[in-house]
């Protein structure tokens, strides 16, 4: 549930990005949301990475907006047409924006979340090189 | 933990779809700012529709304006002064035609490269050696900055670029978010860039070249018996007291000897012609280019008011050439009309007094002069009256998208206009569109003309291109006039050959005076028609004024339909617009018919000539979308003319090939050559037996009999259905396919009113039907909509009225309170 609940914040936040500062936001916030998710992770969690369901947020959030733009004009005009300028069919327009935003946020996130384990489990390595407590620990 | 090969995969991911976002591939957008939804291509949505209210400041403006949209998507202008109106429309162009705004300008400034790259920079040389550029800088440099116009074009640039100022990311265009160009800010120069690609469409169409290269196969008696000075059917704009036409056919000279200096010549009015805007032959066909318009007065209408037609017939595009607009300035203006993007008044329209329409006049408008240079690599100055005079030198900058240079080019200029080397040999070219003129004035002025008489007034300043300008008033006066600019040329006053550019003897003199021009009003007949034909008959005035004029095929069509109604309406008007009928199908079928029982009574005849001609007798010569006949004449037109012109195929080349003649005689020779049985003209030259007319003319029609059920078919098959042969073809500027309306039906075929030929992409632009009765009535529609964003339903919604010739009611409302139902409005506020 907790899962859930934190995809559908990142979504409204890549929505909201999305909005404000183009699609430039949907990498970003998944970079982060990937570095955070990785930074904060305890061992058992850091198996799992974030990109999935960061993947799912951006579609979630992209979806979101193009239900906006649907509400507010024609839509499925703009499919139609703009999908027959580049020679696709008007459904293949949505899926290939809800898979670019798929394809933006998931490596980004994957990316940033090793980049940080990898730092992470740098740090680990050397604490368990120097960490008295540590040493204790394991003598007993 | 995932392993290093699948992190470095997912990076790898990582940078192909980020790059495949930011950055353009081949043909393809940079994705992410495309696939948006919140501001990409997605926006057009939300952007579709006009929102119901708005406001906006913009600078510049005296005082609060008011702009209410009509159901049809027109806005109505209501100002307090004429800066103010000329600012609001700048604003609400932009707001729908922004693309297109950028797009003529980059055509008419020879900048197209500037938009597709390097395959672009043939298109852009073409205005650039023509000298249009230099000319629209020349003619901007020169405007009075106190004139009207002066004031109109600067006011409508601060609307654009207000516009421009106060986009949103969501508000950009299609066409910028595909090719990833951004809007340029709007200079007074782009509007003299836009008049002269006008220009250059409308005054740049002489036959100089063709007369010569038919000189050079077949002598200059027999050239200049085929592109004759006058056309052999006079139904003249200015009427010439004939209660029909008149047919003054004469023999034509047979084919003669070559002429080798008019091989020379050709060759380098070849060097300067631009490339040819219609397939080849196709003009010689009965093209779709050209326009009608006619008046009628009161006492030939049954409503007792006078009424106007217009339909100008141009490349129809998606968006439209045209822009529909309403300016309001209370005691001051109140003009309702089509503008082009890029222009700041109404061109042609209407206020509260009178109505107006043009067609092109097709004076000859360009000379050219054999220039002795200095030095034939590298000249400097070229000779005139014994002295070196300084060529001027421009440098011509061709740059890509990024702003980098692809190529550079030097035009030399002498005090005629730009030279251009063919060989050894330098021309200079002298075209009065590359000259100061006042169009701008003259169309502010006839805006606020209140009857005939100030129209034709404000129009004398009018140079170029040269246009028959139709006007109708409430009072019931109609009149017309060729205005423009007519060179005076020394010697037999003809802009035929190429002069000797060593000597100012061979300039221009001056211009015919405005009151010498054709002009007519208020005709004993009671109404004026003009489609492109001779506007003079020589008997009347033998002066030259051009000799490229249309074939006649409209004009009598028009003469006809008006000679017999005596009770004319409006919607007779409308109708006209659209019929069907030709003057040219009247004169060549029963041609054909003839042809054919004479052979068949001289047993000569077959059984393909028998159903060739049954089938040909089977038709009412109308071009309506569902008549299966009009196919098999237009085949047998085409085979006429192969047999016929054979003398004039290329050497080398194959008759019946596409362009194989050097240049095709006008239909209306062809017909001249009909009533002479034993011409020359007519033997086959491929064959030892000299043919006469009969056989030629028999031999066309089983020819096109065979050819016609080869390509469609079985007579009675859907194949030969009109609608399955002739379409219209109304390219996206861009000429994408999926933003173009393709494969329309149409009733008409070439040389009737409503005109398709050829690749269907020239027609009527605009129609328009004016009543000037105690309250002005108008009745109008163009191809395609008000609405340059493809996803509006805006964007193409009058098509459907275009192709069934019906037009919607102009709404005028005298102000903003009387426009009850809107579909939109904006509200203009001066900025703080």
């Amino acid at each position: 549930m907790r899962r859930v609940a934190d995809m559908v914040g990142l979504a409204v936040l890549m929505a909201a990005g999305t909005w404000l500062a183009g699609w430039w936001a949907v990498p970003a916030l998944a970079a982060l949301w990937g570095a955070g998710r990785a930074w904060g992770a305890g061992s058992g969690q850091a198996r799992r990475p974030p990109a999935w369901p960061t993947a799912a947020a951006a579609v979630v959030a992209w979806g979101g907006l193009l239900a906006l733009q649907a509400a507010r004009g024609p839509i499925s005009v703009v499919a139609a047409r703009v999908g027959a300028v580049m020679g696709i069919p008007a459904i293949a327009l949505v899926v290939l924006t809800l898979v670019f935003a798929a394809l933006t946020a998931w490596p980004v996130a994957f990316v940033a979340a090793a980049l940080v384990r990898g730092v992470r489990g740098e740090r680990d390595t050397s604490r368990r090189v120097v960490d008295p407590a540590a040493r204790a620990t394991s003598a007993t | 933990m995932p392993s290093r090969l699948s992190t470095l995969a997912a990076a790898a991911l990582a940078a192909v779809t980020l790059a495949a976002g930011a950055r353009r591939v081949g043909p393809l957008p940079a994705l992410g700012a495309l696939l948006d939804p919140a501001n990409g291509v997605w926006a057009l949505a939300r952007t579709a529709e006009l929102p119901r209210e708005a406001a906006v400041r913009l600078p510049g403006l005296g005082a609060r304006a008011r702009v209410l949209y009509d159901v049809r998507g027109v806005p109505h202008i209501f100002a307090a002064s004429e800066n103010d109106a000329y600012r609001a429309l700048g604003y609400v162009v932009a707001r729908d035609r922004l693309f297109q705004l950028d797009v003529q300008t980059l055509a008419g400034s020879g900048r197209i490269t500037e938009l597709a790259g390097a395959r672009a920079l043939d298109v852009d040389r073409v205005p650039r050696r023509l000298g249009m550029p230099w000319a629209a800088e020349r003619k901007l440099a020169a405007m009075d900055t106190a004139s009207t116009a002066w004031r109109a074009i600067r006011a409508y640039g601060d609307g654009i670029n207000a516009y421009i100022e106060g986009m949103t990311p969501s508000d950009l265009p299609l066409e910028y978010r595909l090719t990833g160009r951004r809007p340029p800010h709007w200079e007074p120069l782009f509007t003299m860039h836009l008049l002269e690609r006008m220009a250059w469409t409308l005054s740049y169409d002489d036959q100089e070249l063709d007369r010569e290269r038919v000189a050079a196969l077949v002598g200059r008696s027999a050239a200049n018996a085929l592109w004759p000075l006058d056309s052999p059917i006079q139904e003249p704009i200015q009427p010439n007291g004939q209660s029909s036409p008149s047919r003054r056919f004469v023999t034509l000279p047979p084919p003669g000897a070559p002429d080798a200096a008019a091989l020379r010549v050709a060759a380098l009015l070849e060097a300067t012609r631009p490339p040819s805007l219609a397939p080849p032959d196709l003009d010689a066909l009965g093209g779709a280019r050209g326009s009608n318009s006619w008046a009628v007065a009161p006492r030939r209408t049954r409503d007792g008011h006078a009424l106007l037609a217009g339909d100008p017939h141009l490349t129809l595009t998606l968006p439209s050439l045209w822009y529909e607009a309403h300016l309001v300035v209370p005691g001051v203006l109140d003009v309702y009309g089509v503008t082009i993007p890029g222009a700041p008044t109404i061109i042609i329209g209407f206020n509260r007094d009178v109505a107006w329409s043009f067609t092109n006049a097709y004076a000859d408008a360009v000379d050219f002069y054999a220039e002795t240079v200095d030095d034939v690599e590298h000249p400097t100055a070229y000779r005139l009256d014994g002295a070196w005079r300084p060529l001027e030198r421009r440098l011509e900058v061709y740059r890509a998208p990024d702003g980098s240079t692809i190529a550079t080019d030097t035009l030399y200029l002498s005090h005629r206009g730009p030279l251009r080397r063919e060989g050894d040999r330098w021309i200079s070219m002298r075209w009065t569109a590359l000259e100061p003129s006042s169009e701008t004035e003259a169309l502010a002025g006839i805006m606020h003309a209140r009857n005939a008489q100030e129209w034709l007034a404000a129009m004398r300043v009018w140079k170029v291109p040269a246009q028959n300008g139709l006007v109708a008033d409430r009072q019931g006066h109609i009149a017309i006039r060729s205005a423009g600019r007519v060179p005076l040329r020394p010697g037999d006053g003809r802009g035929y050959e190429i002069r000797d550019g060593s000597t100012s003897a061979s300039d221009w003199t001056g211009d015919r005076a405005v009151e010498r021009l054709p002009t007519a009003m208020d005709p004993a007949q009671g109404y004026l028609a003009s489609a492109n034909q001779q506007p003079v008959d020589p008997r009347q005035d033998s002066s030259y004024y051009g000799s490229d004029f249309r074939d006649p095929w409209r004009a009598l069509h028009i003469n006809e339909l008006l000679r017999a109604d005596s009770a004319v309406t409006p919607d007779a008007m409308r109708r006209w617009q659209t019929d069907a009928g030709s003057a040219r199908a009247d004169l060549f079928v029963p041609a054909f018919l003839a042809v054919a029982r004479r052979e068949i009574a001289a047993g000569r005849g077959d059984s393909a000539l028998s159903r060739a001609a049954r089938l040909l007798g089977d038709w009412d010569r109308r071009y309506t979308k569902s008549n299966r006949r009009a196919v098999l004449f237009e085949n047998a037109m085409r085979a006429l003319a192969t047999a016929t012109w054979d003398e004039l195929v290329r050497p080398g080349a194959t008759r019946g090939e596409p362009g194989a003649r050097v240049a095709t005689p006008a239909t209306i020779i062809l017909a001249e050559l009909l009533d002479d049985s034993l011409n020359a003209w007519w033997d086959d030259r491929s064959t030892p037996a000299v043919e006469r007319r009969d056989a030629i003319v028999a031999a066309s029609l089983r020819e096109a009999l065979a050819r016609t059920e080869r390509e469609h078919g079985a007579p009675d098959g859907a194949g030969w259905t009109w609608s399955g042969v002739q379409h219209a073809n109304i390219h996206h500027l861009l000429r994408i396919p999926a933003l173009s309306a393709l494969d329309l039906p149409i009733d008409g075929g070439p040389s009737t009113l409503n005109p398709s030929a050829g690749q269907g992409t020239d027609g009527a632009s605009w129609r328009m039907v004016v009543e000037l009765g105690p309250e002005v009535r108008a009745w109008g529609t163009y191809p395609g909509g008000q609405s340059g964003n493809p996803a509006s339903a805006r964007y193409r919604d009058r098509l459907g009225d275009w192709l069934t010739g019906t037009l919607d009611t102009l709404i005028v409302p005298r102000d903003s309170a009387a426009l009850r139902v809107r579909r939109a409005a904006l509200t203009l506020l001066p900025a703080r």
